[in-house]
């Protein structure tokens, strides 16, 4: 049993699910994902691994609504709703964050001002009241130390000048501070030394951390899923998952265990041959 | 050259130069003609060098009421005072506060001479509806020892809509800082403004621009950087909307060795406004070693605007280093994407990236 400590406790909430089914996705006429199924539940970690190219990142962009791409009508449930044809800021609402392989610069913006508007947006969106600025400032401080950022971040333009690790851990820090409950991490952990790689580990942690009692069984759970996209195994070392996919040209091969990630450290990607 | 008139042959000359503005907005240059086929705004401006000390606020064909006056405002030092209407005036030493209260009619050409570190505020006042008014400004910062002067400009009567034309003219002695804001951002009157600048030896002059809201603005700057490691920045953002005209010519003329230019213009329409940009820049045979930096960006919200960009470099030495870049483009699609992604509605993300767009090149007190 969990001896971690329950964040906090929602009665009565919904249990949370991501449903992938015979997802087909095209952009300008090629078809990039072939029929991806996937199912995250509610306190699960999965894991997407694959070579460059495999389609990895597409699905993240999918996911968060991206409108480049063309997805049917069908396919894309979350928490029992589709996603199809519901805009980016919808999805967000609903508690869905993608953090991107490559989050654009915004020239002008500055990070604080953006932080303030989704944030403030969000908690809107839920019904809450707005933060003070002092308010916003403390969890906007308390989230940049938790992912090894300086303060100093909150005055640069939006990603601007910033290192390929300081991009993704101001991703996490969005994490943070959006508390969303499903996360779609793309390759957070390229770009980050050794300890940056703890620092996002011990962070998704904390994010997975237990929000709940289940009145039936006395047991904390967790309300909260992650699915981690990359295609480098290190991260997986220092964080319970439940599931591995793979998925190579648009497809997931084969899913298993966390031994599955181990297994491909060793071999890597090139042999893998479907296995339905 | 200023000729003495009396004040009747002033104003009847005056009413005459004034009578043959008629600005419309289908006379400003279209991409099929970019040439300036409206009105001559040099020779307008300079319409009260003639009159000389005859009323600078005109009766026109816009309108017949007066308009009223041009402030001052110093701060130097620990003490204060007040000048009423000289043609020249200086702040005075030790003075925290000069203001200086412009009656137009004594002034017409306000020469403001400044030896020393200081702020200097000018106010205007904006012309009433179916007003000109004219404001004539003569600046030199000149001392032995380098001086830092900070010059804003800005309009009252915000909400009043006639025509407001300014020719200023600046000169920088040696190692003199200039650091010029202009914020017209709530300003409704039309406004066609010159600037003329020089910039002496390892003088320095930077200029940011927020135009305002009048259905016409026009902004020329001339800046010669004349002596050796002079050098400016400009940075100007106009946002227009309905069907608003702006436009900016800036002109940089390298006439010495080791000067330096950056230009960094943002022009933003909406609705069916029209934005122009004629970024200039000469390098002269002897300025050698210069830098130049030429950049303006133009972002189209509604496929009914306009907006132009003509850059133009003319490089006379081969020891220059020069860059520039003009583009004109609608709302980035991945920018948007990333903020509605983090929860906000397309609305609010498209206003967010609109004023990042703009902000991205003035001082914050300008954004």
């Amino acid at each position: 049993m969990s001896q971690q400590p329950v964040r906090a406790r929602t009665a009565g909430a919904s249990k949370t699910s991501l449903s992938i089914k015979n997802l087909h996705v095209t952009r300008e006429g090629k078809e990039i994902l072939k029929g991806v199924s996937l199912e995250v539940q509610a306190g699960e970690i999965h894991v997407l691994l694959g070579p460059n190219g495999s389609g990895k990142s597409t699905l993240a962009h999918v996911l968060a609504g991206d409108p480049r791409y063309s997805v049917g009508d069908r396919g894309l449930d979350f928490n029992g709703k589709t996603l199809c044809g519901v805009p980016p800021e919808r999805r967000a609402e609903r508690g869905l964050f993608v953090g991107f392989q490559h989050p654009v610069e915004i020239p002008g913006l500055s990070t604080a001002q953006f932080l303030r508007s989704a944030q403030g947006a969000l908690r809107k969106s839920r019904g809450q009241n707005p933060l003070t600025a002092r308010e916003f400032l403390q969890n906007a401080k308390a989230a940049l130390v938790a992912v090894g950022l300086p303060e100093a971040v909150l005055e640069r333009p939006l990603n601007v000048g910033f290192s390929g690790g300081e991009k993704k851990r101001l991703e996490l820090a969005q994490l943070i501070l959006l508390e969303p409950t499903l996360a779609v991490l793309d390759e957070i952990d390229s770009g980050l030394d050794v300890d940056g790689l703890k620092l996002v580990a011990a962070a998704l942690k904390r994010f997975m951390l237990p929000d709940k009692l289940t009145p039936a069984s006395g047991q904390a759970t967790s309300n909260r899923m992650l699915l981690l996209i990359t295609h480098n195994p290190r991260l997986l070392r220092y964080l319970p998952i439940t599931r591995v996919h793979i998925i190579q040209n648009g497809q997931i091969i084969q899913s298993a265990g966390p031994e599955l990630a181990e297994q491909i450290a060793k071999t890597g990607f090139v042999n893998k041959k479907i296995q339905k | 050259m200023t000729t003495a008139l009396t004040q009747s042959s002033a104003r009847a000359h005056n009413k005459k130069i004034v009578q043959n503005v008629v600005i419309k907005p289908e006379d400003l240059p279209t991409k099929k003609s970019e040439d300036w086929r409206y009105l001559d705004v040099a020779a307008l401006a300079g319409a009260y060098e003639l009159i000389n000390d005859k009323p600078v606020i005109t009766r026109g064909p816009l309108g017949s009421r007066s308009g009223r006056a041009t402030q001052m405002h110093f701060e130097t030092g620990p003490a204060s005072q007040t000048i009423k209407s000289p043609q020249e005036i200086k702040p005075a030493a030790g003075a925290a506060e000069t203001i200086f209260e412009n009656i137009t009619r004594k002034a017409p050409i306000h020469t403001v001479r400044v030896d020393r570190s200081c702020r200097l505020t000018i106010v205007h006042q904006s012309p009433g509806a179916g007003q000109i008014v004219c404001s004539a400004i003569q600046i030199i910062i000149a001392s032995p020892q380098a001086v830092t002067v900070d010059l804003d400009e800005r309009w009252e009567n915000k909400l009043s809509r006639g025509l407001f034309i300014g020719n200023t003219v600046i000169e920088l002695g040696k190692s003199a800082v200039l650091r010029h804001k202009i914020d017209q951002r709530m300003v409704a009157a039309n406004h066609i403004k010159s600037y003329s600048v020089r910039v002496g030896q390892a003088a320095r002059y930077n200029l940011a621009v927020s135009a305002g809201r009048g259905q016409i603005l026009r902004t020329t700057a001339s800046i010669d950087l004349i002596g050796a490691r002079a050098s400016t920045l400009v940075a100007v953002a106009q946002s227009g909307s309905g069907s608003q005209q702006l436009d900016s010519g800036i002109v940089i003329n390298h006439a010495a060795p080791n000067t330096k230019s950056l230009q960094e213009i943002r022009t933003l329409v909406r609705d069916e406004a029209h934005g122009i940009v004629n970024g200039g820049v000469h390098v002269k045979k002897n300025a050698v070693h210069s830098s130049v930096s030429q950049f303006a960006h133009g972002l189209m919200l509604s496929p009914r605007a306009h907006c132009y960009g003509k850059p133009s470099l003319r490089i006379h030495t081969d020891k220059v280093q020069a860059r520039h870049g003009f583009s004109i483009r609608p709302v980035d699609e991945q920018q948007l994407f990333y903020l509605q992604s983090r929860g906000q509605v397309s609305a609010d993300a498209k206003d967010q990236l609109v004023n990042a767009f703009i902000s991205e090149v003035l001082p914050a007190e300008l954004q």
